[in-house]
């Protein structure tokens, strides 16, 4: 029997919600350029705006506020090159981390929350307040956890100093009102929530005091010049308002899969760490499985169907295992061997047993290769080692008194 | 639908089922000679055993902590090594072992170094007793 596949990577992306499906192949014959004044033009202008009130909403946002890009990529860009010096995280995605050289990182603490202490210091001695941004993720991709967005952009506005939070995790995992956060930037991606990749959105507070990479083109405002993707703003749109609803679903029935994905693991495997904190988003779960190597882990349940990511550094081309693992102060060791599965809209309390029984299957074949020795690994076959040692004794006392050197020796 | 992995299929076949693996304890397997390389912080290490008689590898087991490739060079390794004079299993060189695999992706390829070094490590220390 082939057994169904399991998709537990929707931190990596998601698989298209079915109305978005729907609605693109509606539209995928669509002819029309927004700055046309003609009816197609028109229509196209119509399906634009309706798509940017529904990403606006999601996040009590208006409507001219919202600019389509290409992704959290360039967004995260676009804010990252307003700016001289950037005050960011050390768990950030590389899209901030890379787009200046100039950037100052707060350490994070074991449970990586942002060291309040340290942010404080750094923030109160900004090199030039006007070019300085403050960018901290509202939730980690790694290990899901979640930032005091609210505290530390309030914080950050009495010095002076502009925010911004990259949600592209956290959207439609955790209700997100970026009134109530009180930040001047927001980075959103669409593909994280069930529209296709290549098309995000950046929120900004004040559009008119913006200026941006690409010239030559009135489109968003000015703000992102070039013919606008229709197509994936609509995908985008409708995948908006989906997740209004969803992060009810987070909530209770993603994060019960999750407690019961962790307990399970934890129960049937020895020797495991959970390196997402408490205050994680709802469906992000990061283990670590000691004298295990990630990438063999993920190669051997995507045999098995289960689909996973890892921080190991053999699954990626560099050679550095994670960083954010790293910055969290895990062992290297044992961010080698991180797993982090993430839960979806479509997995099943099935998915989860099914996963459970795979992985501790895998895990223990592996530790039985491994060189590093877990020691509660190897309790796991009492009867054996019992056997084994008593024909050893046996063995031992039998040549202890039949042979001769021995007496002899005595 | 079924798309290739970065992996060969012979590293495929020796990532899931390896040969010469050590299940049991390094004292259930008497051998003259163990060698090591690699380090667990660095996400890769391993230990060969061999079982050697008149200069020849009459065994040999091996442990690898570490990816596909690591798991898959070993075992390749192990097989080639099976037999050969100490002479002939010390000049076996890294891109050997990665030809008979079917190649391996350029990130890795310092997978299949390691599983050299340890054979290496192994033979010299044994020949290294030989002459105390």
């Amino acid at each position: 029997m082939i057994r169904r596949r399991i998709y537990l990577d929707h931190a990596a992306t998601t698989p298209l919600l079915p109305s978005v499906t729907k609605i693109i192949t509606k539209y995928l014959s669509l002819i029309g350029n927004p700055s046309s004044q003609h009816r197609y033009g028109r229509d196209a202008q119509k399906l634009l705006d309706d798509a940017r009130r529904n990403v606006a909403d999601l996040i009590n946002a208006r409507p001219d506020q919202i600019i389509f890009t290409s992704g959290g990529t360039e967004a995260n860009n676009i804010v990252a090159q307003n700016y001289r010096y950037i005050i960011t995280s050390a768990i950030e995605h590389p899209s901030l981390l890379d787009a200046t050289t100039k950037s100052r990182l707060v350490p994070v603490t074991q449970s990586g929350q942002i060291n309040l202490k340290k942010y404080r210091q750094i923030i109160a001695r900004p090199k030039n307040q006007k070019q300085t941004l403050v960018s901290i993720q509202l939730a980690n991709n790694e290990i899901g956890c979640i930032q005091n967005i609210k505290s530390l952009a309030r914080q950050a506005h009495q010095k002076n100093l502009k925010f911004h939070t990259d949600a592209t995790q956290a959207l439609g995992k955790l209700p997100i009102d970026v009134q109530n956060l009180g930040v001047d930037f927001m980075t959103l991606s669409a593909h994280k929530i069930g529209a296709p990749a290549g098309i995000g959105a950046l929120y900004i507070k004040d559009p008119s005091t913006f200026s941006t990479l690409l010239k030559g083109g009135h489109q968003e405002s000015n703000l992102r010049p070039g013919t606008e993707n229709i197509l994936g703003a609509i995908a985008f749109g409708e995948a908006a308002r989906v997740a209004k609803y969803t992060s009810d679903y987070y909530k209770t029935t993603a994060q019960k899969l999750k407690n019961k994905l962790q307990k399970s693991l934890q129960k049937k495997i020895p020797d495991i760490k959970i390196n997402t904190p408490k205050k994680s988003l709802p469906n992000i779960l990061n283990v670590s499985f000691t004298a295990a190597e990630g990438e063999s882990i993920l190669l051997m349940l995507d045999k098995k169907r289960i689909a996973v990511s890892t921080g190991s550094a053999c699954a990626s081309k560099d050679i550095q295992s994670s960083y954010v693992l790293t910055a969290i102060n895990l062992d290297p060791e044992l961010s080698h061997n991180s797993i982090r599965f993430s839960i979806g809209l479509t997995t099943t309390a099935a998915d989860i047993r099914r996963t459970v029984r795979a992985t501790r299957k895998i895990v223990l074949k592996l530790r039985r290769i491994s060189t590093v020795k877990t020691p509660k690994s190897y309790q796991a076959k009492p009867i054996t080692t019992w056997l084994v040692n008593q024909q050893n004794t046996g063995f031992w006392l039998n040549n202890l008194l039949t042979n001769p050197a021995r007496k002899e020796a005595k | 639908m079924t798309t290739d992995w970065a992996y060969s299929p012979i590293v495929k076949k020796h990532f899931f089922h390896p040969k010469n693996v050590l299940y049991e304890d390094e004292s259930e397997f008497p051998h003259q000679a163990k060698g090591r390389s690699g380090n667990i912080r660095c996400g890769d290490e391993m230990i060969i055993l061999l079982q050697i008689k008149d200069d020849k590898i009459k065994n040999i087991k091996w442990k690898t902590y570490g990816c596909a490739s690591a798991i898959a060079s070993t075992s390749m390794l192990s097989e080639v090594v099976k037999g050969m004079t100490l002479d002939e299993a010390y000049k076996i060189t890294p891109q050997q072992v990665a030809e008979k695999l079917g190649g391996l992706p350029p990130n890795k390829q310092h997978c299949s170094v390691m599983g050299d070094e340890a054979l290496r490590n192994a033979i010299d220390k044994y020949r290294s007793k030989q002459v105390l």
